[in-house]
């Protein structure tokens, strides 16, 4: 990248950061019009709703997510962010097939939004699928990986987490690639590809956890449905991916998801009779060890 | 002093202040860190290097915008309410790439004008 690129890209940020600060301290009381503005700047010409995203962006992660502000200013913006929650979502969702830059600040931004935004927001519109697509695209997976994983990720009551369970539908379809990246075992692989497997592995495991506290409810009467790309076998196909591979960072993501998974009496007694013995042929690899201490060496001592 | 003067006299100041030549980068620094402490002089002195038809070197700039962040960021609450739409109109301005900036009594009255017939589009 040239120096002339380095600068703008600075002085870019640092403009966003100068409005970012005013709005933590004028808005909302004494700067009622600065959504308005941000709107207005960002549809006046594709360049500047760079800087709309990105000063949403960054109030949010430096208010909510970072808490660098009072008690009482971050409840003043919070609740405001809350009202608007929707038409900010919508808004930031138009900006999703714009240029790379704009769609990586749109994804950025959602990402922050999804922190704290009630979670049925971002199921009421086709934002969801959308970000799903966008992990099939080198330079967008991992952008749109953050966001799934924060959302993946989310707590609250049972009746406001119910909605992530559509996430299997959305993640597990046939045609979706990023699930073959842990079937097709490479020697080399580029950084990049792994760092976004290692961010993918995160949202599965989220998942799990999701689908054991709903699904697996102790109150019977609370328990959700297994969604069907969970009974039909395809999640487990994907979890014995990811046990069987290599990397260890995976892998680890792969053994946790089957221990929770089994606390929370997921699995049908049935279906364990055909799943264990799958389960053990593919930890076999793992289960063969050498000995640290041949007969030679301990001779030699 | 003229403005262009004393812009001039600030890129050669920044200019020293990264050099090699220790004696004078002192001097050059504490130059610097009096226009930062003057919040009115640092947020004039940050939009009208952007303003001016000459293009200053990046450090310049760096600087200018630095000046302006840091008014924002620590001397924010003891600024004039008129500098502070000043400050807002302006940054918008170099959002949207208008280096044509207006004076300061334009900006004041767009500003005025805005508020009294804005509508909320939320």
């Amino acid at each position: 990248m040239s120096i002339a690129t380095d600068s703008n890209i600075f002085f870019f940020r640092i403009l966003v950061r100068c409005v970012c600060e005013i709005g933590k301290r004028e808005w909302p009381q004494q700067w009622p019009s600065f959504l308005n503005e941000l709107v207005t700047l960002a549809t006046s010409n594709p360049k500047s709703s760079e800087y709309s995203l990105l000063i949403l962006a960054y109030l949010v992660e430096d208010v909510i997510v970072l808490q660098t502000l009072t008690a009482v200013r971050k409840r003043d913006i919070q609740t405001t962010l809350l009202q608007h929650g929707q038409e900010l979502v919508d808004f930031i969702e138009k900006f999703l097939d714009s240029s790379t830059t704009t769609t990586s600040s749109a994804l950025y931004a959602l990402t922050m939004f999804a922190t704290f935004l009630p979670i049925e927001i971002f199921f009421t519109t086709k934002i969801i699928q959308r970000i799903v697509v966008l992990l099939q695209f080198d330079q967008h997976r991992m952008k749109a990986a953050e966001f799934l994983s924060v959302i993946a990720d989310r707590r609250g009551k049972h009746e406001e987490r119910l909605g992530l369970l559509e996430l299997f539908s959305y993640l597990f379809q046939p045609t979706s690639p990023q699930n073959d990246l842990f079937s097709s075992i490479q020697q080399r692989q580029t950084s990049d590809t792994y760092d976004f497997m290692k961010q993918y592995a995160m949202i599965l495991a989220a998942l799990t956890e999701q689908l054991c506290y709903l699904c697996g409810n102790e109150d019977t009467q609370k328990r959700a449905t297994l969604p069907s790309n969970f009974t039909n076998g395809t999640f487990f196909q994907i979890l014995l991916r990811l046990m069987q591979h290599p990397s260890i960072y995976i892998s680890l993501f792969g053994y946790q998801m089957w221990l929770q998974l089994h606390r929370a009496n997921i699995f049908q007694a049935n279906d364990l009779k055909t799943i264990v013995p799958l389960v053990l042929q593919a930890l076999c690899h793992s289960l063969v060890k050498l000995p640290f201490k041949t007969k030679e060496n301990d001779r030699g001592q | 002093m003229s403005n262009f003067e004393t812009l001039q006299q600030i890129e050669s100041a920044v200019l020293i202040s990264v050099s090699g030549d220790v004696s004078r980068r002192q001097q050059a620094f504490e130059y610097l860190e009096q226009i930062k402490s003057n919040p009115t002089q640092s947020i004039s002195i940050g939009f009208e290097v952007f303003q001016s038809n000459r293009t200053f070197d990046p450090l310049v700039k760096h600087f200018a915008l630095q000046l302006i962040e840091e008014t924002i960021k620590y001397k924010w609450t003891s600024l004039e309410p008129t500098l502070k739409v000043f400050i807002k109109e302006h940054l918008w301005s170099l959002m949207t790439e208008n280096q044509t900036l207006p004076t300061h009594l334009k900006t004041l009255v767009t500003f005025v004008h805005r508020n009294r017939f804005e509508y909320f589009l939320f």
